[in-house]
């Protein structure tokens, strides 16, 4: 039984990152130009964070996917007593700088920039809002406030505004790391103090409120078994990756969500899609502990099934952190895998035996075969040249793969059937193994299936060498390169039984339905972490929902 | 061979050549990759992916029509459609071609695309002055949607109509022993016993054993009313049918001591007192919840009391 903790209000993450229009290339061809919000990767094309995002030398917010990176401030009562202060009075935000009686230099103030707030009432409609956002953004109806750093202040009944006031509600951004205390101050035209009120703000590196963990990130070398914190790109100052306090006496009821990614997603777009899981279901109301894995993929369309066998082998390192969290965090740890991490994801778990080790796991756009599930989900239409042995693992008659799996208290499948990357690159992806060179990019080797053995092959410039594949030894390398998938992918499939299925009722999400209405764009396969807030929330209010959490 | 073809098949040869003695590689790269380039996928691939993914350009028809409120005819509205076609880009195995067309109902409110091909089609948007396209409709179709007999149904409301509607979200943490519990949905109230509009219980193991199977039961009962399933997610659910009723929704299962009951996202009509008031309501029975909640209710609803079956708020 853990004790009630008190939790420290007002930290919040600095505004470090590239949230801007892109252009999707997959859905481009052709001269069609799908845009879509993103975080995108610095660049010569986009060299300004959004903390010093500008337009015409103004500053502004870029997109009303940046939203997210804003919190609230009101400064609540005093417009009303506006008109009755002496003349001469001024009101004015400023950090704390009185220690001792005396003012001192304060380098350890956070930098924030400060806009007005487009809901009237100060409410959150900017972040759930496209119609609020889309005014938010627009400098002419939410006037850029200023920037308070350490030393600075800002006059908020400047005759710049309008009627001589900035307004009772704001939105800020972290522009610099920093802790203080934020003032607001009503002085008199003698710089007497007539009232004041104060905020604490912490603004800090969003590395920094999140643990990140790494089986290995180069796709070259095979995964870690066990996962350590990830060491590359810390937040300037820090030495050492951040990792949770832990103290038994007060953490064990705490929550813990785990998050996987997919395939062909770079390094630092791992952390960006991290960051906006963290980022959105902290908006949710997600007050929990949070975690990152991450596994080495590559950043490469192309090559699918050598990522997917990574995806494979990385499953043991993702089940000795979920040991280790469970151990930690009893019953509370909950996963979230994306597309091909649904792979490890799933692998871990069946490690697990009988012992549950994560409370409840979201499938979300699963990458990996329904049959490994349920054997019983209708067959892709085509001709198969290989043995199914995702659903019947390894001789006929057997059950699926994970027939019985039980790493999870709850299952859950986050489908969409019209998923661009299950109706389109991954069924010809499964029609075209056993994989040949050009396949894998690597020209000295292949595979083969003859009736129902598999068969990796050497080639050699005398001959090729064949070299038996066999279940359990070769089950990673089978799946990834030799066998196809009968079924869709559990990302595409409804009503898939197994463990997704409790008495009669199917444990699934469909996200080509309302309210989240996933299409069959690529820029929806990863739909959750990209576009905005605004249009995602809903997906991210599920994922609670669904966790039970909320 | 023609002009464009001459470099393709030029590389393919010269790949195809070295792939024999074991430089298919070095070359494929070399190829690809000149400076600072997308890789790409071998030539060798091109025409197996090109046929899988090209081959889902199917010819597409799509039949459609569009209603309003009251099932008539809308003619003279504006539906803007987008096909997608994929092509294979040896970049990225696939992308995806977009093409528009914009089209107009007739008289009879219909409209109809062929004449192209792809893998499926998007309503992008549907629009007529003064109407509003229902926010569930469905906007993603195969190769094949509706026909001539059987279009596909598109349901616009006038922009006028609206109602005031009594509406609320509300979780209800409840014990999962049978007791019945009244939920008064005007006041957005439970209680184990007084006036209200539903009557709901679950009834589950006290002491459920990990593994055991045990008996999952639930009742929802409208108290002089009834209630109707939607199972159309595409149904925005504006207009409550005016038959078809029944006074409860049952749901017996069987689950397994560690699993967690539930009824999944259940959207109903509610026809209330008698029918003096129609509503709507999703529903979410679960039991157990959480290891701290034995049996929760998520319900979110909006009633109509002036007696209307319209729903649009």
């Amino acid at each position: 039984m853990a004790l009630a903790k008190k939790r420290r209000s007002g930290l919040f993450w600095v505004n470090n990152n590239y949230d801007r229009w892109d252009i999707d290339n997959i859905d481009s061809g052709f001269g069609s130009a799908v845009w879509e919000e993103d975080d995108v990767q610095q660049s010569l094309e986009n060299p300004t964070p959004d903390y010093d995002y500008t337009v015409a030398g103004n500053r502004a917010i870029p997109c009303p996917r940046d939203l997210e990176d804003y919190a609230r401030l009101w400064v609540s009562g005093v417009s009303n007593a506006l008109s009755l202060l002496p003349e001469g009075s001024t009101v004015t935000l400023s950090w704390a700088l009185v220690w001792n009686g005396q003012q001192y230099a304060d380098p350890g103030s956070p930098t924030i920039d400060i806009f007005q707030a487009a809901d009237p009432d100060g409410g959150i409609g900017y972040l759930t809002n496209l119609t609020t956002a889309s005014n938010q953004i627009n400098t002419n109806l939410c006037q850029y406030i200023g920037r308070l750093g350490p030393g600075s202040n800002i006059l908020l009944n400047a005759s710049t505004f309008s009627n001589g006031w900035a307004g009772d509600h704001y939105i800020f951004c972290g522009v610099s790391y920093g802790t203080n205390q934020l003032n607001l101050t009503v002085s008199d035209g003698s710089d007497n103090i007539l009232a004041q009120s104060s905020q604490y703000i912490q603004i800090t590196d969003i590395k920094n409120m999140y643990e990140r963990w790494t089986v290995g990130d180069d796709a070259g070398v095979p995964p870690e078994n066990i996962a350590v914190l990830a060491s590359d790109n810390l937040p300037q100052g820090t030495t050492v990756p951040f990792q949770y306090s832990y103290d038994p006496d007060y953490d064990t009821n705490d929550t813990y969500i785990l998050s996987v990614h997919g395939y062909n997603v770079a390094q630092w777009e791992i952390d960006a899609r991290a960051n906006t899981a963290f980022k959105r279901l902290y908006w949710q109301g997600y007050q929990g502990r949070f975690g990152s894995f991450r596994w080495p993929c590559r950043s490469n369309p192309l090559i699918f099934d050598a990522d997917e066998l990574t995806s494979w082998e990385s499953g043991t390192g993702l089940y000795h952190l979920l040991v280790s969290l469970n151990a930690k965090y009893p019953g509370q740890v909950y996963l979230f895998a994306h597309s091909l991490g649904n792979v490890a994801a799933g692998q871990a778990l069946q490690m697990a035996g009988s012992t549950p080790l994560v409370n409840t796991y979201i499938a979300a756009q699963g990458a990996v075969s329904a049959h490994t599930y349920d054997p019983t989900t209708t067959n892709r239409p085509g001709t198969f040249t290989t043995p199914d042995c995702y659903a019947q693992y390894w001789t006929n008659g057997a059950p699926c793969y994970f027939n019985g799996v039980a790493g999870a208290g709850r299952y859950i499948n986050f489908f969409n059937t019209n998923d661009w990357a299950f109706t389109i690159p991954w069924p010809v992806d499964q029609n075209t193994k056993p994989d040949q060179p050009w396949k894998i990019l690597s020209p000295y080797q292949a595979y083969a299936c003859v009736g129902t053995n598999f068969y990796s092959v050497d080639i050699g410039i005398w001959g090729d060498t064949y070299s038996l594949l066999s279940f359990p030894t070769n089950t990673f390398p089978i799946f990834a390169f030799c066998d196809q998938s009968r079924s869709l992918a559990l990302g595409e499939q409804q009503n898939v039984a197994g463990v997704f299925k409790v008495g009669v009722t199917y444990q699934q999400i469909e996200l080509d339905n309302p309210p989240y209405n996933f299409g069959p764009k690529h820029i929806y396969h990863s739909g959750e972490f990209r576009s905005d807030n605004m249009q995602r929330w809903q997906f991210w209010n599920q994922v609670l929902q669904s966790y039970r959490l909320k | 061979m023609n002009v464009k073809s001459s470099p393709l098949r030029l590389e393919t040869a010269t790949t195809l050549l070295l792939f024999c003695a074991g430089f298919i590689y070095t070359v494929a790269a070399q190829n690809a990759a000149p400076t600072n380039a997308v890789p790409t996928l071998p030539p060798d691939a091109w025409p197996l992916y090109k046929q899988g993914i090209e081959g889902m350009n199917v010819p597409i028809t799509f039949y459609g029509r569009v209603i309003d409120q009251d099932g008539k005819a809308l003619s003279g509205a504006q539906i803007v459609l987008s096909v997608q076609r994929p092509h294979f880009d040896p970049r990225y195995i696939a992308t995806a071609q977009y093409v528009r067309s914009k089209l107009n109902t007739d008289a009879d409110g219909r409209f109809f695309l062929d004449s192209i091909t792809g893998k499926g089609v998007e309503i992008e948007s549907l629009t007529k002055p003064g109407y509003e396209l229902e926010p569930n409709a469905r906007r993603f179709f195969g190769s094949v949607s509706g026909s001539i007999d059987n279009p596909v149904i598109f349901r616009m409301w006038g922009t006028n109509i609206h109602e005031k509607l009594i509406g609320a979200q509300k979780l209800f943490h409840i014990q999962p022993d049978g007791t019945p519990y009244v939920i008064n949905l005007n006041k957005g109230t439970i209680a184990e016993s007084g006036e209200g509009d539903l009557k709901i219980w679950i009834k589950y193991a006290a002491h459920p054993v990990r593994g055991e199977t045990n008996d999952w039961a639930c009742k929802i009962e409208v108290i002089d009313g009834g209630l109707l399933e939607e199972e159309h997610s595409d149904s925005s659910m504006y207009s409550a049918p005016a038959n078809g009723y029944e006074s409860a929704f049952q749901l017996q299962q069987q689950i397994k001591g560690g699993q967690y009951g539930s009824i999944g996202t259940r959207r109903f009509y509610v026809m209330l007192k008698n029918g003096q008031e129609y509503g709507r309501m999703t529903v979410e029975l679960n039991a157990p919840f959480n290891d701290n909640v034995p049996g929760l209710i998520r319900l979110d609803y909006a009633i109509n009391p002036t007696g209307s079956r319209v729903l649009r708020p």
